[in-house]
């Protein structure tokens, strides 16, 4: 079993790394991304688009799915997937022309996530390329200077950074901020917050 | 643990690096860095603890009987200081396992090879884990779903596997040392291997070196 | 979080009734389906109100038992574990007491003789200090001759680092704190440190500019603190290279086409519109 998975790029190991995290509230808020569908068949007694008058989505309708569903429907044949706008050819070039400038953050904050989800339901090879580009050169222009410099709370370089890159920078700051607590001094016998939750003596 | 520093290196200090490795505090150290950096859990030191364990109430008695034999208060603080420093150990030792134990109970359980990591006390922990969720569970969610998603581990009775079980990321980096003087590990079959010598850290992908911790290498 | 999961169920409401139809269920629904059900099954509609409540409850208490990958904020070891861990380091002190051999857990120090130098574990040589029992012999890297010429090293040398001790920043930090009076010209050995420091932190981040993905980085002489201050975010990002530079999208794609004509087969059933489909 451990041996299986440890080669990693078998089916089975795909999958339980997929359901591995199953309570992480980014992993599902990451599927929660739209992306645009069109039904092959009819649905009776469903409401899609609220403004819509009938209860009902016909087929060749083109609606936005969040990605959950959006993929179970594609394996059940119900609908055909095209690419979310945040990894078209527009998006593409702009992150070639400067990608520290652009801001993933409002077109999608599960950017890197997301389009790994995406990528193999609608066969982009060219979606993994374009996801380890982008991170590497944004990467190397924001991210690399996390530990040193100080970006004002409502600084642009940090306003487009998408969830996963913030969380970067915060691990970043957070622990260099640790470390210069200890640095500075302050009570040398800190209890660790485990220890802090002490049993009351009851008995 | 002491690096040589440039020409200014003790002498003698590699004598007594073997010295101290020897000692259970410094094995404990070791142990508990391991496990503390590890993603997954690892194998119980039994004999490591079951030694610190009797060490430590060895010197608990002492400790006492220092105290009642009024000897010189200094000392006895010092003795005082050691105790509690190897109890930290352990007790951090212990602590960190119980933490991923309860992170990941229904993965371990349910992987023979996992669940032979844990020692007695700790499989009863587990068990009891187990029994608490599953119940929590159950009262406050699962017996108020349809029939078909009542299942704590599966999403639905279709469901080929346990696709709800919160597992560890072994895809993760963690920082290692070698524990020898040199060690030259052959990570992946393409890449030439990964040698490092005793003043070298590296970051290296979990799942290639965890059959090397303790071993060759130690996370720091 | 909480507001989150809020705006995700209203979110989701249109949505819901879709999923119900196709007898698709999501584990974003799957917290909220007691409560949809109950509705739609209109047996216990008033006890809706409570039910969302604990439904609520279940799903943070599970996140933040189970979960906890996604959380920056924590950090491996604190700089205080760090600390604890060089205190087993060994400092030459000098008694003023006489005292007998102390056989310790961690190891058999002494005998103690006035103005005989021994060498002790640096918390040993705190205790002692502090009750006035010794002075602390700095360690021979601290002079000032040494660390000017490691200082030099590490600007002149910007992609490697100097040899310096595993824990230098610890063992610096606990001298200057407790055995000022120890240190010859500590005020210039001071700042000496802290500049190594410094120029070897902003050195590990300009290293940090070459990482790609890979599954190792070797970094020579890197000390213990130094490791557990970039840890957090060199694993991370290591992560997020290796991940996206991973196969296994491309294996995952390979597999997704496989299982289409499997699906297509059966040409979906009309039983299965109530059929729970698995979540891939």
């Amino acid at each position: 079993m451990e041996n299986s998975r440890e080669t990693g790029s078998t089916n089975d190991g795909a999958a339980s790394s997929q359901n591995a995290n199953y309570y992480d509230i980014d992993d599902i808020l990451a599927e929660e991304e739209l992306v645009p569908v069109v039904f092959y068949k009819s649905a009776n007694g469903v409401k899609v688009d609220p403004t819509a008058e009938k209860d009902c989505v016909e087929k060749g309708a083109k609606v936005e799915l969040p990605f959950w569903l959006a993929q179970e429907l594609y394996l059940r044949q119900a609908v055909s997937l095209s690419i979310p706008t945040c990894f078209n050819q527009n998006t593409r070039r702009e992150i070639q022309a400067d990608a520290a400038c652009v801001d993933l953050k409002s077109r999608c904050p599960y950017f890197y996530e997301f389009g790994c989800k995406i990528a193999p339901l609608v066969g982009d090879r060219t979606i993994g390329k374009m996801l380890l580009s982008t991170f590497q050169m944004r990467y190397k222009e924001i991210l690399t200077k996390a530990h040193t410099t100080v970006y004002a709370p409502a600084s642009k370089s940090l306003a487009v950074l998408t969830k996963e890159e913030i969380s970067l920078h915060e691990a970043a700051r957070s622990s260099m901020a640790a470390f210069k607590k200890w640095r500075i001094g302050g009570p040398r016998f800190q209890r660790a917050s485990v220890l802090g939750r002490k049993r009351k003596p009851t008995e | 643990m002491a690096d040589d520093f440039g020409e200014g290196s003790t002498a003698g200090m590699d004598d007594y690096e073997t010295l101290m490795a020897t000692t259970d505090v410094e094995l404990l150290k070791t142990a508990l860095r391991n496990e503390k950096a590890a993603p997954e859990i690892l194998q119980f030191q039994v004999q490591l603890v079951k030694r610190a364990r009797e060490q430590i109430q060895l010197m608990e008695e002492t400790v006492e009987e220092f105290e009642q034999s009024g000897m010189d208060p200094l000392t006895v603080s010092l003795y005082q200081m050691d105790l509690d420093r190897a109890q930290f150990l352990l007790r951090s030792y212990l602590r960190i396992r119980l933490q991923k134990l309860e992170k990941y109970m229904f993965y371990i359980w349910k992987n023979d090879s996992l669940r032979n990591r844990l020692s007695e006390p700790e499989k009863i922990f587990v068990k009891r884990c187990i029994d608490d969720m599953e119940k929590h569970l159950e009262e406050t969610v699962l017996s108020k779903l349809p029939d078909n998603y009542q299942s704590t581990r599966r999403q639905s009775i279709i469901s080929e596997e346990d696709d709800m079980v919160p597992e560890p990321q072994l895809d993760t980096f963690v920082a290692c040392k070698s524990s020898n003087r040199f060690v030259s590990l052959r990570l992946v079959d393409s890449e030439r291997p990964l040698e490092m010598q005793r003043h070298d850290v590296s970051f290296v992908l979990y799942k290639v070196i965890k059959d090397k911790i303790g071993v060759d290498v130690d996370l720091v | 979080m909480f507001s989150a999961t809020r705006a995700n169920l209203e979110n989701d409401n249109r949505t819901f009734l879709l999923s119900v139809f196709t007898g698709i269920i999501s584990r974003h629904q799957r917290h909220k389906i007691g409560f949809h059900s109950l509705k739609l099954t209109s047996n216990h509609s008033k006890s809706c109100k409570n039910k969302t409540k604990s439904l609520f409850s279940f799903r943070s208490l599970s996140l933040s038992e189970m979960a906890g990958q996604s959380d920056p904020h924590i950090s491996l070891f604190s700089p205080q574990e760090i600390e604890f861990m060089a205190e087993d380091e060994l400092v030459e002190i000098v008694p003023n007491i006489r005292m007998d051999p102390l056989n310790f857990i961690s190891g058999d120090f002494g005998p103690f003789f006035p103005q005989i130098p021994a060498k002790v574990p640096l918390w040993l040589a705190v205790a002692l200090k502090k009750r006035g029992k010794c002075t602390i012999r700095p360690p021979q890297w601290m002079s000032i001759e040494n660390l000017t010429h490691v200082l030099e090293g590490e600007r002149e040398d910007q992609g490697a680092f100097q040899a310096v001790p595993f824990h230098y920043i610890e063992i610096s930090r606990l001298l200057f704190d407790h055995a000022r009076d120890d240190i010859p010209d500590i005020y210039m050995v001071r700042s000496l440190i802290e500049d190594i420091r410094d120029v070897r932190l902003h050195k590990v981040e300009t290293n940090l500019e070459k990482f790609s993905a890979t599954s190792a980085v070797k970094i020579s002489h890197l000390s213990a603190m130094e490791v557990n201050v970039v840890r957090p975010f060199v694993v991370r990002s290591l992560q997020a290279f290796y991940k996206h530079d991973n196969p296994v999208v491309m294996a995952d794609l390979d597999s997704a086409s496989d299982r289409q004509p499997q699906v297509r087969q059966p040409q979906v059933p009309r039983n299965a519109q109530r059929q729970p489909l698995k979540r891939r």
